[in-house]
């Protein structure tokens, strides 16, 4: 019942911030300026095209017209990017290689994260722990576009070992072929490693923190052996903090990343929300605005519920 | 233990990095034997019959949204549409490919000018003159084995119906611009477009408003301050002189008639309508303005309001039997067009395409809010070839595919032999211009575009191809002295911006430049005059045999650029001859431009009272710049200019000349109603028109800035205007806007001496005033794959390398797998 009325609570306010956010980013993409053609004619019918779309509309007339179409399911129509198609089946149609993409490497950050952690915590302050705490610094350090040109410039320019670009589909035969996993390597590991080292990093603190704590006296003391008292008992509590993190990443597989998208050429969602940005084809930006709004609210809430899930003792919503 | 792990991790992670750059000398691999460019005979084993299988790799930075032929708009879009289309005509080499020809392709030969044919009825019904006999009305025999690759023969009746749709004022088709107005517009297209509307136009002078309705409107610009009403009222009235809008009882004129309009109706589209007493009023109220400030002739007020220009809401402009089109018979269609065009021009206008697969357009079409449009043209389904080539797949953002459009009737006649080797072009999306230039030297693409700093490594290759265009980009200004005094108060980075109206500081500017040096930043050529060494008056006669007409070769275009730079030549000065003095004009003159700002300075100083000029403060401009231009590049050329300027306004007693580029998308504007004192951008023309392209300048139905009432001036030329050599010159002293309309359409069928003489006239004026500063003219660069060779080696202004068509490919696909294994070092072809 608390949990129901939290989720509630929650979806609410989050509902509620969505659409701030949304009629402020709204505002904001109108406000900015289309490049006007010297040519006058031109530049004429530009402005009769955009009056015919209702973009000159009071902004509040415009907001109410596309928020209500996107409640009863109508995302609007692109016209910039793909002329006339709704912009619902755009975004479905971009989710697949954004997924795709983010699958293999949640595939590999997962439990390379987690084993990564768990070693340099058990071997805490000698050479492994050190050699790992150096990888996890400068892969966490550095920015994920260098990362993109460093992957792209050593593994597919200089080592030729990978196109630099992902295949497309007629060169592949479809998103789950092996050989658009092939070409889609430089991009994973740009996607990967940061995060491996983000994950690797929280393990080890929480590992290290529960390794320490003292019922990790008395385990041992029970006879429990190391390895058992850390398998038994620390991983356990360790993970009550690192899990919802991990849940709530995979909805964040949707979201996509710019960076990663428009250097190794992948139609995503990232780059397409880019591609809305510079085109001014509101309806589509708009809906990707929304899009990750909604992502973003529901990792936020399945982030907070999951502490109940993994601990029962944690009733979220209770006083 | 700690340290050495942290160095041996260090050394690792050093060995790693150096993997990746490790360089191959000696490993055996051969080195790379490049193809002779254009070294293969047509007659050999290429072109389309060849049973090799050949894939172009290309690349572009979008693929924009659609390719239909009324709505395009991006250069990339009409690259994509050429693949699917075939004009009425087109350009090729000729036998000996030593320059292009026009050749009919959709037409099944040239045009027969029938205008002599037309009854007087006809000719009423198209609004051409009863006495045309000539040069109005075109006749094209169409291909009979032109049609859609899904059957649909192209017929007159399919260009007839095409032009309807593109025609179609519901559709707002940007592409229907071309049939409206400019060099070969069809007759009565522009008033089928417009059908029900009432065009307005800035009235000029008093004579405009005779028989026209008069509107007033605060969003556009008007005569008098060459400026919109909204803005010189936010200059003028804040800046210090409230006089232009009030009357002699004090009442503030602008809101008074704000008020009037708001009471009755409003704003109609930004304007209002005014008549009866109001207009009367109106013309009371504003003709004291003028009395007081003004310059004080009858009918005066008149340029404060707008005129409704051509009226359109006759019934006869909604029937399109009454647009110039005519099917003769199932393959002959007629075009008549709205003035004179000549017969090469009759089929040039026609080498791009509007014609349209009318069903197809009709399914793809839907209405969006009021817009009728169309997704025909945008995806496979909705495309359609009758071009070389076919759309197979289509990955929007990601890449499209055309194969070989085995219907093409040009693959079965004999125009094509030994064209069209590529069997499939495949163009990918690559947004960045690095990564596009790291997969073609991996061999990935067949082409890629190079940036200035490129042409440190590749200046040199045998593979770059340079590729010079007619775009002049230049430094526009506001002149209004009120506007500029609203920007140096209004707080921001502008200072000291009433410099602009001094014409000194305008010209030291220009001369200040370096523009070899500025120009080796933005890899581009130093532009000294309006229009560069590529407009040619006579398109035709280049092709024909080969030489140059070209209007900068003119003499008195060469004096045009001598008396903008004050260069002398003859006896007794440095250059013996014209030539040897053109050729020694860089349009940089350090001591002159010293002496300018010297002068500038004297002369701002002293009129600093009614200026506002502050001596003790920097002159610091903020410069429009377009979004899409931002790039390392433009920092590095800003800084150019601010070297330049500040080397030659040392000791002038400006306490600095800075520019400051500021991104604004809407630049032209920003300028016209004082939003920002210059901005900085690219005009062209058609390279076979140099006297059209004065229109940009000067001709505010067609311009969006013209500064400050530049059109009005008065320019006094003197010439023998009948070009009659027994009568005497002729002295005439009109605005340049009239002397533009002169040479667009008075003397448009004199003499090349008399337009040249015309032209050089306005274009030397205009930069003697100092009214733009000409920075650069446009060129691109490109590598072209070892593979791949075109039939020549220096650009051609009129088909450039031949293109896509002319493609000569050395090495199969499968070959060329091998030769990328085997030749690549480093990660990278030889292409240095």
């Amino acid at each position: 019942m608390y949990l129901a009325k939290y989720i509630a609570k929650r979806l609410f306010w989050g509902i509620v911030t969505t659409l701030i956010v949304l009629f402020i980013t709204f505002w904001l993409i109108r406000l900015l300026k289309i490049e006007v053609p010297l040519d006058k004619v031109a530049a004429q019918i530009q402005e009769q095209r955009r009056e015919a779309l209702g973009y000159n509309k009071p902004i509040l007339v415009q907001f109410w017209r596309w928020i209500s179409h996107l409640v009863r399911g109508d995302w609007g129509t692109s016209y910039f990017i793909e002329k006339l198609v709704p912009v619902s089946d755009i975004i479905k149609r971009r989710l697949v290689p954004t997924v795709t993409i983010n699958i293999y490497s949640e595939v590999l950050i997962i439990p390379l994260g987690i084993l990564l952690g768990i070693f340099a915590a058990t071997k805490k302050n000698k050479w492994q722990d050190h050699v790992i705490n150096t990888g996890v610094m400068m892969f966490m350090t550095v920015p994920s576009f260098v990362m993109c040109f460093l992957w792209m410039y050593i593994l597919c320019y200089r080592l030729g070992w990978f196109p630099m670009q992902i295949y497309s589909l007629s060169e592949s035969g479809g998103w789950f072929t092996g050989k658009m996993l092939y070409s889609m390597v430089p991009g994973i590991l740009a996607l990967t490693l940061g995060n491996i080292a983000s994950l690797a990093r929280q393990v080890r603190a929480e590992l290290t923190d529960q390794i320490e704590a003292d019922y990790m006296l008395l385990a041992r003391a029970k006879g429990l052996t190391y390895r058992q008292a850390i398998y038994k008992h620390s991983l356990k509590n360790a993970f009550i903090p690192i899990f919802p993190g991990i849940i709530a990443g995979f909805l964040g597989l949707f979201a996509g990343s710019f960076f990663v998208e428009n250097i190794f050429g992948i139609p995503g969602i990232g780059k397409l929300t880019l591609q809305a940005l510079n085109t001014y084809d509101y309806d589509v930006f708009m809906s990707c605005e929304a899009f990750y709004g909604i992502i973003g609210m529901l990792a936020t809430i399945i982030y907070d519920i999951s502490f109940g899930i993994i601990d029962p003792r944690i009733k979220m919503g209770a006083r | 233990m700690k340290r050495y792990l942290a160095i041996l991790l260090a050394l690792v992670l050093c060995f790693t990095l150096l993997a990746g750059c490790k360089t191959n000398t000696d490993d055996g691999k051969t080195s790379p034997t490049p193809t002779e460019p254009g070294g293969i005979d047509p007659a050999d084993t290429t072109g389309f019959n060849d049973p090799k299988f050949y894939t172009y790799n290309d690349y572009l930075p979008s693929f924009g949204v659609d390719w239909n032929p009324h709505t395009w708009t991006l250069d990339v879009e009409s690259t994509i549409l050429d693949y699917l289309s075939s004009g009425l005509y087109a350009f090729k080499f000729n036998d000996d490919q030593t320059a292009a020809e026009l050749y009919p392709l959709a037409a099944a030969a040239d045009p027969i000018d029938v205008t002599s044919k037309l009854t007087a009825d006809q000719k009423a019904k198209y609004g051409i003159p009863a006495s045309a006999t000539d040069s109005y009305a075109w006749q094209y025999p169409l291909n009979q084995d032109a049609a859609f690759e899904d059957g649909t023969a192209i017929t007159a009746q399919l260009y007839a119906d095409s032009l309807e749709l593109l025609l179609d004022p519901a559709r707002a088709n940007g592409r229907a611009m071309e049939q409206r107005v400019g060099e070969a517009p069809i007759a009565g297209a522009d008033g089928y477009y417009n059908q029900g509307k009432i065009s307005k136009v800035a009235a000029v002078d008093d004579s405009d408003t005779v028989n026209n309705k008069v509107y007033l409107s605060y969003t556009n610009a008007i005569t008098w301050w060459g400026d919109t009403w909204q803005s010189a009222y936010n200059s003028y009235y804040s800046g210090g002189y409230p006089e232009y809008f009030t009357s002699s009882d004090g009442v503030d004129l602008y809101k008074k008639w704000g008020d009037f309009v708001a009471a009755n109706g409003g704003w109609d589209g930004g304007y209002f309508l005014l008549e009866g007493d109001a207009l009367k009023e109106f013309e009371t109220d504003w003709t004291e303005v003028c009395l007081a400030v003004g310059g004080g002739y009858e009918g005066e007020w008149k340029e404060f309001v707008f005129i409704s220009g051509q009226d359109f809401t006759d019934p006869k402009y909604s029937d399109f039997g009454n647009v110039g089109i005519i099917v003769d018979d199932e393959y002959t269609v007629t075009f008549v067009y709205g003035k004179k065009v000549t017969l090469f021009n009759a089929k040039y206008y026609q080498t791009s395409t509007w014609l349209v697969h009318p069903a197809l357009y009709e399914q793809y079409s839907k209405l969006e809010g009021e817009l009728l449009t169309t997704s025909y043209m945008t995806g496979v389904d909705s495309s359609i070839s009758y071009g070389p080539y076919t759309l197979k797949s289509y990955e929007p953002d990601k890449e499209m595919l055309f194969v070989r459009n085995e219907t093409w009737f040009g693959y079965t006649d004999a125009a094509h032999l030994g064209m069209y080797q590529a069997d499939q072009i495949r163009i990918r999306q690559i947004a960045e211009q690095s990564t596009a230039l790291l997969s073609f030297l991996k061999g990935e693409l067949d082409t890629a575009t190079l940036v200035a700093t490129d042409l440190v490594e590749y200046g040199t290759s045998d593979y770059l191809q340079v590729m010079p265009n007619t775009y002049l980009y230049r430094v526009f200004y506001d002149l209004g002295l009120a506007d500029l005094q609203a920007l140096d108060k209004n707080g921001d980075a502008n200072s000291n911006t009433v410099a602009l109206t001094n014409k000194s500081f305008r010209l030291a500017l220009s001369v200040a430049i370096d523009r070899n040096e500025y120009t080796k930043i933005t890899n581009r050529v130093p532009a000294f005059a309006m229009m560069n060494d590529l407009y040619t008056y006579d398109y035709e006669g280049e092709m024909a045999d080969g030489a140059r007409y070209r209007y900068r070769d003119l003499d008195i275009a060469k004096e045009a650029i001598l008396n903008i730079y004050d260069i002398k030549y003859g006896a007794g000065t440095e250059y013996p001859t014209l030539d040897i003095a053109v050729d020694s004009v860089t349009g940089y003159d350090p001591a002159l431009a010293a002496e300018l700002f010297k002068t500038a300075f004297e002369e701002l100083s002293a009129g600093a009272a009614s200026t506002g000029f502050d001596p003790s403060k920097p002159v610091h401009i903020l410069i429009g710049f377009s979004p899409s231009s931002i790039s390392p590049t433009a920092l590095a050329s800003q800084n150019e200019l601010n070297r330049a300027f500040a080397a030659a306004a040392a000791g002038s007693g400006f306490a600095g000349v800075e520019f400051e580029f500021v991104v604004d998308s809407d630049r032209y504007t920003a300028v016209t109603d004082g939003r920002l004192a210059a901005s900085i951008g690219a005009v062209g023309g058609a390279r076979q028109d140099p006297w059209g392209i004065s229109r940009a300048f000067l001709d505010a139905s067609y311009s969006i800035y013209l500064g400050s009432n530049i059109p009005n001036d008065q320019l006094e030329l003197t010439y023998d205007w009948d070009e009659n050599p027994a009568t005497p010159d002729e002295t005439i002293k009109q605005s340049l806007y009239e002397w533009y309309v002169a040479l667009t359409d008075t003397y448009f069928e004199a003499s090349i001496d008399l337009k040249g003489f015309l032209l050089a006239s306005l274009e030397s004026y205009y930069l003697k005033q100092g009214y733009t500063t000409a920075l650069e003219s446009g060129v691109d660069t490109a590598l072209t794959s070892i593979r791949v060779s075109y039939p020549i080696d220096e650009y051609d202004p009129i088909i450039g390398f031949g293109g896509l068509p002319y493609a000569k490919f050395s090495l199969d696909d499968t070959e060329w797998t091998a030769y990328i294994a085997q030749n690549t070092v480093n990660g990278s072809l030889q292409y240095k």
